[in-house]
């Protein structure tokens, strides 16, 4: 590219979401302990406004939404610029998507903390707020596809397919969960009723995990793998066979959620071959990574970003193995509603999406700003804390779920229940503080991971509008 | 067999045919430089 | 060349293949009997255990409680008979829930005295030491509010007149402020007097609380 042709694009907007999600991340797992501790000590539930109940959603919401939407909106609008080597179609634009996010999200947190809830898991922000978030859903697609079109590169690499079909199915998934009648301001109704409200809410649950925590986490993936190693992705074709065979699959599998519940049983059971068979797309992207590294496994030791890549897709690849596992009704009639499938989703969220974000933001922070990371030390020790961290936090809960299935099924030879409910959980409280302490490990981590980010931007502040797209 | 029961089986069978297209064309070596040309693109997208 | 270098083309296809699952694992039984079955024995919320169920669900009750008992011989052991579709006809939303911290509350109603519920929810832990649900005293504090429940029954479609609803709201307040109430001595224990002849928060939820499964009980009694 010629000096003349050279444009300028826009990464403060990526400097602006990726802190707001380490913002939101912090604030997000203190909430975490503070519920982790409520669980083997209700002394910590001081007001209304700190109890269990109400502090729990804060938690989920405050994660999911805050850190998680708010990285993907970062990484998304440097992937974009770059794989299309165009400018941001729309800055002002994003910059306003910037800020109504991060209003979007402190209104959601306080309204959550005022119980303002409509209980629909991951959708429990009341109607206004609703509205706000497809509001800045939509300004952030229009920068998207106007991009696009816009765009320098004829051929979409892998992770723009993938910000593509979370763009689409966010809004689609969002929008139906979502349809409410008013009855206050603060307050609404569902247009669902019982089992059909369960389909629809376990529909949107579980493709929120699939597209918030999966695709553009996937996208992410795909793209800083083989930048920050140099080595060009095993292969492309195969991406392109995974990448629609998930999409498909995805949307099918919603009721694993509902086993042996009221919901129409052929609901459920193709929900558990869909879930099934989406071993083979998610294992498609398992071994693209690991192949990519065919030859270079020594990067493990001496490039710090391979182990965040290759952990987090490994627990990517147990998660997919665990999941369809959890939906057989044999398994699911034990493990369901116990802290097994607790486990099940941090290993996710705190292996997976969380390592894949730092490495992504270790690689695009400095580079944004052209300059180097403040400390590879200080990352290597976040990555050993978080690694630790989640490894006893998931590994507690699966045995506390295991624990707790068994006692709630165990009978006496006569047939009556061997435990009252009370002892199976009061036999848990060892597990909830041994979870505590390991989420105070990884918290731990994450702390040096902000510090790290926040002092590499200081040496070099606002470098990013200077500079041409050359690095 | 029972009208569900060859339900399933003929939405497997069709499922599994449209993705053996899919891979079939995908695979076909004619192809294989024009399709895995992004992935060598991409790594140079910062030049 | 190929879909990947279409954009617009490739979000189309994209929303196509993903609609595709949802139309019929979830659009198409929207509109099928058997993901909305009715039965006579289960009728509409009074107001003001619709009251009570808006405070259960702002206080996120349903973070700790299931609300949906499987067909497996241990859990109707534990929990009572199964259950079934036609349960949750009015139930907007649904409060299945994912977890158990605590039991499940599909069949809790009737299984205590109302006395029981008000000791209970001022302090879990005077009853069960170990409990980690958290106390609500504080509900016996606040009067109800009931200036939107009309509003919220019919947005709801339960066939309320308001009349029926403010006769609803009397006889409530009328039952748990009466002297030969049952459970007058714990009531008056979490309330404060300037709130005894009021309904407040604690009532609403109690009345919630005992109407969990009471449909499910006439019917299984006159089989
Ligand atoms: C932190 C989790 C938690 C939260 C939040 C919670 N509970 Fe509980 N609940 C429990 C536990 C544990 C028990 C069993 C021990 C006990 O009875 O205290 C229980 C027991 C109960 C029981 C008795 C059930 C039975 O069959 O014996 C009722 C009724 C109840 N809770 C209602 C509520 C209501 C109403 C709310 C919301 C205002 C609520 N709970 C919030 C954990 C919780
Ligand atoms: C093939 C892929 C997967 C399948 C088939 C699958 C399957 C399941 C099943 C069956 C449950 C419910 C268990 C129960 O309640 O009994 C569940 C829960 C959950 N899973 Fe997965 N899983 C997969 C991958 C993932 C990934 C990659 C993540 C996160 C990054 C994840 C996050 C979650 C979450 C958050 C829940 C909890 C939902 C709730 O009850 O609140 N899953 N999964």
């Amino acid at each position: 590219m010629s000096e003349a042709e050279v444009e300028k694009y826009d990464f403060q907007i990526v400097r602006g979401f990726a802190f707001s999600a380490l913002f939101w991340l912090v604030i997000g797992l203190v909430v975490g302990l503070w519920i982790a501790f409520e669980m083997f000590n209700p002394a910590l539930n001081l007001t209304p406004w700190l109890s269990f109940g109400r502090l729990r959603v804060v938690h989920t919401n405050g994660l999911g939404l805050g850190f998680g939407l708010a990285a993907i909106f970062a990484t998304s609008y440097y992937i974009l610029q770059r794989l299309t080597r165009t400018p941001l179609a729309f800055p002002r634009l994003a910059r306003a998507h910037l800020y109504l996010f991060n209003t979007t999200i402190a209104l959601g947190a306080l309204s959550l903390f005022a119980g303002m809830n409509t209980t629909k898991e991951y959708a429990e922000l009341e109607w206004p707020l609703d509205i706000a978030v497809v509001i800045f859903w939509v300004m952030f697609a229009v920068n998207v596809f106007a991009t696009l079109i816009k765009r320098r590169e004829k051929q979409m690499y892998i992770s723009l397919w993938y910000i593509i079909a979370m763009t689409v199915a966010i809004a689609i998934l969002y929008i139906v969960n979502n349809l409410e009648i008013p009855v206050t301001l603060f307050k609404s109704y569902t247009v669902y009723a019982g089992a059909n409200d369960a389909n629809v809410e376990w529909w949107y649950g579980h493709n929120v995990v699939g597209f918030i925590f999966t695709v553009p986490i996937l996208a992410m993936f795909y793209y800083f793998l083989p930048k920050s190693t140099g080595l060009p992705i095993y292969s492309h074709r195969l991406s392109i066979i995974s990448f629609w065979a998930l999409n498909f699959a995805y949307l099918w599998t919603g009721a694993h959620h509902l086993m042996l519940s009221p919901l129409p049983e052929w609901i459920q059971t193709v929900a558990i071959a869909f879930s099934i068979f989406l071993i083979a797309p998610s294992w498609g992207s398992v071994i693209n990574g690991y192949y990519t590294l065919q030859g270079n496994w020594e990067q493990m030791r001496s490039n710090y970003l391979v182990k965040f890549f290759i952990l987090g897709i490994t627990f990517y690849g147990l998660q997919t193995l665990q999941g369809p596992l959890q939906g057989l009704r044999t398994l699911n009639s034990f493990f369901h509603f116990t802290d097994w499938v607790i486990g099940h989703v941090h290993m996710g969220t705190m292996g997976w999406v969380t390592m894949i974000i730092s490495a992504s933001f270790y690689y695009m922070i400095p580079r944004i700003n052209n300059c180097e990371i403040y400390s590879i030390k200080l990352a290597n020790t976040h990555f050993w804390l978080i690694l630790v961290g989640q490894l006893v936090w998931t590994i507690t809960m699966w045995i506390a779920g295991i624990q707790q299935g068994a006692m709630l099924k165990a009978t006496n030879p006569d047939g009556s229940l061997m435990y009252n409910f009370l002892d199976t959980l009061t036999s848990l409280y060892p597990y909830y503080r041994l979870r505590f302490a390991a989420g105070v490990i990884y918290f731990a981590g994450i702390v040096l991971f902000t510090w790290n980010l926040i002092m590499t931007v200081r040496k070099a502040p606002l470098q990013a509008d200077a500079q041409p797209t050359t690095l | 067999m029972s009208f569900s029961g060859l339900a399933y089986v003929l939405f497997t069978v069709l499922l599994a045919i449209i993705s053996g297209g899919i891979i079939v064309y995908y695979y076909n070596p004619k192809r294989k430089k024009q399709i895995e040309e992004p992935k060598h693109r991409m790594l140079d997208d910062d030049l | 060349m190929g879909i990947t270098s279409k954009p617009v083309v490739f979000a189309v296809l994209s929303a196509v293949v993903i609609l595709i699952g949802t139309t019929v694992t979830v659009f198409i039984p929207l509109f099928m009997p058997s993901t909305q079955p009715v039965s006579a024995y289960v009728k509409p919320y009074t107001s003001v255990e619709l009251e009570g169920r808006d405070i259960y669900m702002r206080e996120g009750c349903n973070n700790c409680h299931t609300q949906t008992v499987r067909p497996l011989r241990t859990e109707v052991l534990r929990y009572g008979e199964y259950s079934k579709g036609e349960e949750f006809a009015y139930d907007r939303p649904f409060l299945w829930g994912s977890r158990r911290i605590g039991p499940d509350l599909n069949r809790v109603g009737g299984k205590y005295p109302d006395s029981w519920h008000y000791r209970h929810l001022q302090s879990p832990q005077g009853m069960f030491e170990k409990s980690n649900m958290p106390p609500y005293g504080w509900m016996a504090k606040n009067k109800l509010d009931t200036q939107y429940s009309y509003k919220k029954t019919s947005i709801l479609g339960y066939g309320y007149t308001e009349s029926d609803v403010q006769q609803q709201i009397v006889q409530c307040r009328s039952k748990v402020t009466a002297e030969s109430y049952p459970a007058k001595e714990s009531r008056d224990q979490v309330t404060p007097p300037e709130l005894r002849n009021d309904l407040t928060e604690m009532d609403a939820i109690i009345a919630y609380l005992q109407k969990l499964g009471r449909d499910v009980k006439n019917l299984e009694t006159k089989k």
